[in-house]
Formats: C-alpha cells, sequence, structure tokens
C-alpha cells in the first residue's frame, strides 16, 4: 500500500509540474513595522492569483483598472511605470491582485527614490526643543526627488523580476493567450500568475511583540511573528583599547570617524547602496590605509576611532546602541572621552573637485564648539543649514559635541536613486574600458576610484590634524587608489536584516568590512590555530586590546593556502535598537523597526479556465456521481422485482 | 530564538486574569460540548439501563424523573442539556394524549426552551462582539483569544 502511495504522489507532482511553471528568480517585497504603521506588501495566505496583463501604455492601465473584463490582474509593471502615481492608483483599486515589476534600464526614469523626502526625521536631532526651525526638513530637503513608496503599505504582493530570461517566459505566456486580438477581449483559458508571500506581522511593533510574548508564554505552538532588525558595527582604533574595560578611558581623547554600513531598497534584500554607502566605506577604508601607517611612526596625542555604523537606514539602529551603551558606561569609552567627530555621508558624486562640510547650527551657536568646528574645517563659512541625516545627529542628542559631516551635495542629494535598486555602479559612474576580466577589473583605476581616494586623502590629514598630529607628517599620508577597490562592494547587498544568519554570526557585508579593516591594520603573528582561538593562555598576546583571526591566506602557485593568524583591534559591537533591549516597544526616540515573518515566498503561473467551468466541472461529476449512487441502490430492487 | 521575556508581578497578575477570563470561554465551550454528551450518554444508560433512547418503554414516573434532572443539570452551564431535553421529550410533552405526569414534563420543557433561547441569544451576541471588535480592542483582544490569525489585524 505504501507503494501505491508513493506512485500515487510521484504522479501527483508530475502532474502538478505539467500545470504550473515555477518562477525561481523573484525577489519579494516584505513587511517592516515601527511603533506605529506597517509598510511593504502582504498577500492572501494561499496567494493571490490574477490574469497576467503587460502594463506598457496608459490604454493598459485602462484596462486593468476599469475596462478589462477578467478581473483581478497580476500587472506586469514595465519599468516605466513603476512610481508613484501608478502604483496608488494600483493600491486603491479592487481589480489588482499583485504587481511583478521589471527591473531593468531600458524605460528607467531620470530619478527615482522610493524613501522619503525627509529620511530619519524623527529620530534626528532637530526636533521641537532643538533647532525647531530646522526640524522636519523645514530648512532643507534632503531627498527631493523621494517618493515614499517603501513606507506606503500594499495589501497585495509586489515582486520583482530581476532575471530577463524568467521575463521572456512570462511575455510568451502574455503574448500567447492573454493578449487582446483587434481590441476585443482575450478568450479563456487565460495565462494567470499566482504570488505567495504571506507576513505573519500585522499592525506595529507593539502588536505583534506582544503576540510573539503571548505565543511564548501560553500557546502549545509557539510562533515568532517578527524580529528586530539588527546585525553589527564595526569599529577599529589607532592606539588599542582596552576591550574589557567598559565605561570611562582614563586619558583618552578620542576623534571619531565615522560612515554608514548599510542601504535598503523597495524590495527584500536588494540594496546596492553604491553613491549611499558604499562610497562612505571605501573612502573611510582608504582613509584608514593611508593614516594607519604615520599613526603608528608619529602618534598623535589622541587616539582616532573608527567606526562603520549598521543600520542607519532605519532610524539610525547602530548610531544610537552606541550612543546608548557609551551613556551607559557599557563600552570601551564614554561621551567624555569623545573629542570630535567627522562623518563621511555621501561623497561619490562631486563635480568637480567639490567637497561639502555639513555643521550643525545649533550648536555652534556655542563658543568652544564652534571654535573647535572652525578649525576643523580650516576656514569660517555660513552656517544656516541643518546637518543631513546621519549618525552625527545620534552623537549630538546626546552631547554637543563638534563635528563635520563630508557629502558631495550642498543642500539637496545629488544622489537620483537614493535607496533604490538602481543607486548601482552606472549610478557612480564606475565604468571600466571594454575587454577587462573580473579580475582585471578589480585593480583598474577608475575614475570614481581616483575621486574617492582625493577624499580619502583629505580625511586622513584632517584626521591626523584634529588628533593633534604635527602638520609635516602631512605629506606621507596619501591614499592609493589601487586600494579603493570599489567593485568588490558593488555587487554586494547592503540590507541589514536579522540576527544570526546560516554562514555566520553576522552579514556578510559587516564581516567583509572587518576582514578588510583586519587585513589593514593588523600584524601576521606566528602563532598555531588552536593559540590563535585561545590567547589568553599566552603571555605576549592580549585578547583585551586585540582580537585575533585566523585566516586562510592567498592562494599560492599550485593552489594550496597557508592559514595564519593576524591580531588587529579590530572589534564587532552589537547593532540593536535599545528600544528592544528596553522593551520599550512604542518608543519615539529609538529604532523600534521589525521584520515580519512567512512561511514561504514563490511565485508561479499556470492556466486558468472560465470562472463558470471553474464552478460547474465539480458540480457536474457530484451529479453524475449521485445519479451513479441512485441507480445502483435501486439495482436491487429493480432486478428482484 | 524564542525567550521568554521577563514582567513585572503586577503586569503578570493581570496578564493573568485576561487570560483566564479568555480560557474561561474556551472551557464553557468544551463544558457544553463534550460534558452535555457524556451526561446524556451516561444518564441514558443509569437511568434506563439500557443504552437505547427508547422512550416507549419507559414508565412515565421514569419518564418524568428523566426530565427533572435533565432540567436541573442544565443549569450547571450545560444549555446543551436543555437542548437535549427539548427535543427528547418534545413529542411526550405535546403530541401524546395526556397522563398524569404530563403538565409537568410540559412545564420542564417549556423552562428548558427558555433557557436555550437565553443562552443561544447571549452567546450569539457575544461572539458577534468579539469577532467584530477583537482586532479594535488591541490588548485586551489578544489576551481573551485562544489562538490570533496570523497576518491579519
Amino acid at each position: 500500500m505504501l507503494k501505491g502511495l508513493m506512485f500515487l504522489c510521484v504522479l501527483c507532482s508530475s502532474v502538478e509540474q505539467k500545470i504550473y511553471v515555477v518562477l525561481n528568480e523573484t525577489v519579494p517585497c516584505v513587511r517592516l513595522l515601527n511603533a506605529t504603521h506597517q509598510i511593504g506588501c502582504q498577500s492572501s495566505i494561499s496567494g493571490d492569483t490574477g490574469v497576467l496583463h503587460v502594463l506598457e501604455t496608459e490604454s493598459d492601465l485602462d484596462w486593468i483598472l476599469s475596462s478589462g473584463p477578467h478581473p483581478p490582474y497580476m500587472v506586469i509593471m514595465e519599468t516605466a511605470f513603476f512610481n508613484r502615481s501608478v502604483m496608488m492608483r494600483m493600491k486603491n483599486s479592487s481589480r489588482v491582485a499583485g504587481v511583478a515589476v521589471i527591473i531593468s534600464k531600458t524605460g528607467l526614469a531620470d530619478n527615482f527614490s522610493p524613501h522619503t523626502t525627509c529620511p530619519n526625521q524623527n529620530t534626528g536631532v532637530y526636533s521641537e526643543s532643538y533647532g525647531s526651525d530646522l526640524a522636519n526638513c523645514n530648512g532643507t530637503v534632503w531627498n527631493p526627488l523621494g517618493n515614499g513608496l517603501s513606507y506606503e503599505d500594499f495589501s497585495f504582493p509586489v515582486f520583482a523580476l530581476k532575471d530577463e530570461n524568467q521575463t521572456q517566459v512570462l511575455r510568451k505566456c502574455y503574448e500567447d493567450h492573454n493578449q487582446r486580438v483587434n481590441g476585443s477581449a482575450p478568450q479563456y483559458p487565460l495565462c494567470a500568475m499566482q504570488l505567495f508571500s504571506h507576513m505573519h506581522a500585522v499592525t506595529d511593533t507593539v502588536t505583534c511583540m506582544r503576540r510573539t510574548d503571548l505565543q511564548n508564554r501560553f500557546s502549545i505552538n509557539p510562533e515568532v511573528l517578527c524580529d528586530p532588525l539588527s546585525d553589527f558595527n564595526v569599529w577599529t582604533s589607532t592606539r588599542p583599547l582596552n576591550n574589557s574595560a567598559k565605561g570611562h578611558a582614563a586619558d583618552e581623547s578620542v576623534v571619531i570617524a565615522a560612515t554608514r554600513l548599510d542601504g535598503r531598497s523597495f524590495f527584500w534584500e536588494q540594496a546596492p547602496a553604491a553613491e549611499g554607502t558604499v562610497s562612505g566605506i571605501v573612502t573611510l577604508l582608504a582613509t584608514i590605509q593611508a593614516l594607519y601607517p604615520v599613526t603608528q611612526e608619529a602618534p598623535p596625542p589622541r587616539n582616532i576611532f573608527f567606526s562603520f555604523f549598521q543600520g542607519e537606514a532605519f532610524d539610525y539602529i547602530g548610531s544610537s546602541k552606541m550612543v546608548y551603551d557609551m551613556e551607559k558606561n557599557d563600552f570601551v569609552i564614554d561621551m567624555n572621552n569623545v573629542h570630535s567627530m567627522l562623518e563621511i555621508g555621501q561623497v561619490g558624486l562631486r563635480s568637480g573637485r567639490s567637497l561639502w562640510m555639513h555643521s550643525d547650527p545649533v550648536s555652534r551657536q556655542n563658543k568652544s564648539v564652534d571654535t573647535e568646528v572652525s578649525e576643523e574645517e580650516g576656514k569660517l563659512s555660513l552656517f544656516s543649514h541643518p546637518l543631513p541625516p546621519s549618525s552625527f545627529q545620534r552623537f549630538l542628542r546626546a552631547r554637543r559635541i563638534p563635528g563635520l559631516v563630508l557629502a558631495d551635495h550642498n543642500t539637496s542629494f545629488t544622489n537620483r536613486y537614493y535607496e533604490s535598486m538602481y543607486d548601482d555602479a552606472e549610478n557612480l559612474n564606475v565604468t571600466y574600458p571594454p575587454g577587462l576580466t573580473p579580475d582585471e577589473q578589480l585593480v583598474y583605476e577608475t575614475d570614481a576610484a581616483k575621486s574617492l581616494a582625493e577624499v580619502a586623502t583629505l580625511v586622513a590629514r584632517s584626521l591626523y590634524l584634529q588628533a593633534g598630529g604635527e602638520e609635516k607628517n602631512l605629506n606621507n599620508i596619501t591614499a592609493d587608489p589601487k586600494i579603493v577597490n570599489i567593485s568588490v562592494f558593488l555587487t554586494a547587498s547592503f540590507y541589514i536584516g536579522l540576527g544570526p544568519r546560516v554562514h555566520g554570526p553576522a552579514h556578510s557585508v559587516t564581516r567583509f568590512v572587518q576582514y578588510i579593516l583586519a587585513n589593514l591594520t593588523g600584524t601576521v603573528t606566528n602563532l598555531t590555530e588552536s593559540q590563535c582561538q585561545n590567547p589568553s593562555e599566552l603571555s605576549t598576546e592580549n585578547k583585551d586590546l586585540f582580537s585575533y583571526f585566523w585566516v586562510s591566506g592567498p592562494a599560492s602557485v599550485n593552489g594550496t593556502r597557508e592559514p595564519f593568524c593576524v591580531r588587529a583591534s579590530v572589534r564587532l559591537s552589537k547593532a540593536v535598537s535599545p528600544a528592544f533591549e528596553l522593551l520599550e516597544y512604542g518608543s519615539r526616540n529609538y529604532s523600534t523597526w521589525t521584520e515580519s515573518r512567512w512561511k514561504s515566498i514563490r511565485a508561479r503561473i499556470f492556466l486558468v479556465a472560465s470562472r463558470e467551468l471553474e464552478v460547474m466541472q465539480p458540480a457536474l461529476v457530484e451529479l453524475t456521481e449521485t445519479k451513479q449512487k441512485n441507480i445502483s441502490a435501486k439495482t436491487e430492487i429493480m432486478f428482484i422485482k | 530564538m524564542i525567550t521568554i521575556i521577563p514582567i513585572s508581578l503586577q503586569q503578570s497578575c493581570r496578564v493573568a486574569v485576561l487570560f483566564c477570563l479568555g480560557r474561561w470561554q474556551q472551557c464553557c465551550s468544551i463544558l457544553i460540548s463534550s460534558v452535555g454528551y457524556l451526561c446524556m450518554d451516561l444518564s441514558r444508560v443509569f437511568f434506563t439501563g439500557n443504552s437505547t433512547m427508547n422512550l416507549e418503554r419507559m414508565p412515565n414516573e421514569e419518564k418524568l424523573s428523566l426530565c427533572r434532572r435533565y432540567y436541573l443539570g442544565g443549569f450547571a452551564f450545560l444549555p446543551f442539556l436543555w437542548l437535549v431535553n427539548v427535543l427528547w421529550f418534545f413529542k411526550e410533552a405535546f403530541l401524546k394524549p395526556a397522563y398524569t405526569e404530563q403538565p409537568q414534563i410540559k412545564s420542564y420543557i417549556k423552562k428548558s426552551a427558555l433557557g436555550l433561547i437565553l443562552w443561544v441569544a447571549v452567546l450569539t451576541t457575544w461572539i458577534t462582539i468579539f469577532q467584530h471588535f477583537r482586532a479594535r480592542w488591541g490588548e485586551v483582544g489578544d489576551y481573551l483569544s485562544f489562538t490570533i490569525p496570523l497576518g491579519t489585524a
């Protein structure tokens, strides 16, 4: 009997394969929640099905929204139509079962930013009580091209089609069955698509965490509904800091150099963030590479603390956590140790050689802060602009420290694709001459690399001076464009995601930056593997000041690798919003972003028959069966009589 | 990652009370359905001595005592007993020719029917209100629920 069942199942799966064509390369839009709202997309628990229709012209839009005879429709949206007005009309219509957006460069508008016009406006430093005339982007609108699509709540699934071959399959199915012939409606059977992306969490983080809590306490089958966004910040310093001594570090005055490590877009885990994030990371890495040897030979009086903050797109998760730890004396330094701060914002699209330095006008009303900042800048300048969205704002919320934010823009972003899927290598003007292999591309000096190297040199020299170093050493500080290796970052995704992952505890980008820093600032030791993993047993090694990495080393000629132990003062610090530590899920001061959980996300296409046939066929089958039963019941009577 | 988050004693008590209130709803429904049927079966065996429901061969005094026991049993928050009472003895009370015990049986049936209608009204009202307003009640709605649907408010 088991064999029979197995045979039946094989039969049933092969029948299923004949009906459905599964689409593998799709990217969903998922639901995110914060203290008060839910954003993103939701499908019904058994998927949303609709008849395919390709949206290429205005008449297609009318067909979908009002005149088409086979609603609901599953819209295949050309790139040009993925904007706010069309998506809002879809949202308000009941005839749309879901949207699949074709992601390509053909037909892409001049600008597309699904982020808000004023990023992180409620968790920055400007509020009613601090610079109220600058709050909520009253002073400067930083992202005027933002259409806010990422922060809308859609009740149908929205998927992205990135694979050209798959899009062709969909188009073919549409052209074969669904296309209008001479203006008349297409006939059944029609090509349909079903999208599954049912999200478990609803309403807001408070509700979601409460229900998770209830489930854990009282249910037989506990289910977690959502997870807080979390990952790690990466930090290092020119002079090692004792990691086990928390709180105020005696005799340490620190200059912080910071940038962000994350990005986002409308879709899940897609965030190329070239101009938004990669430019900053690469510049800071080049700065460290340029500055580190000089600080070891001729150490400046102050320590320089380099930090890469994760989760800044979602209300400053990483920087708020670090500031919180500093205030609670739970970090290697505290706010009293901080002398000043220099942050690298978006620096990739400099037109010519201009670079803008932003400072906070409110704190500069304080004379001592003002003189520090002017010294940092090297000259006095007008200060009526507020700070752009930056991690420095979270430090200012805690203490009025002098600081600057470097950027390639003066009033609003030059990045026309801020926090979108199109903020990629092309947006950063990273182009290679044709015919280069990927390995050659890795070492090729692009114009963008040269530009970022210039910025890195400037930042490194300013940091050295700010840390009290002598001017005569400045000429030795130069960033090498070859080290400014952008291309390896341009294929990564910078979305922060959730805690522990399959391939290690931290996000791949975080790990990558950590290891690059270890490479740039660390020293090779001749410890064995077991010694490298337990260095406290050796008296010459200090686990409090350094971290030890066992790395596999470069591949040699015959393909073998010789691993070795690297000692560096690079560390990870947890980047999860303090709201989750304090259990204040409705907090207005800290980030409360969580990501919903789901069971399965998939898409498939198949042919559908008309509604009448769907209803009638089972009824017909029922009718024939009952007739048969009646006949067989009456046979006794018929034959006996 | 499942972690039990510690909460204060006061909040714990409040949660416990609301939880018990919610569980009481389920207890009622489980009691009503399962115990009701159980009593029905047991009483049939106990009172009539056999497991078939045959009122025809029962003497009238036994019918009356059975009716009374079901009527009294229904007051223990078991409206199903009243339903069974009404359905079982309806013919006896109203459609059979008169006998001595019939008026009493009639009154028991009428009172059982009244109690049943009252229960149905109360339960229907409460269920309608709960289903409609649960999402709006936020915290209280969640504590009163046994299973909360995923993905919808």
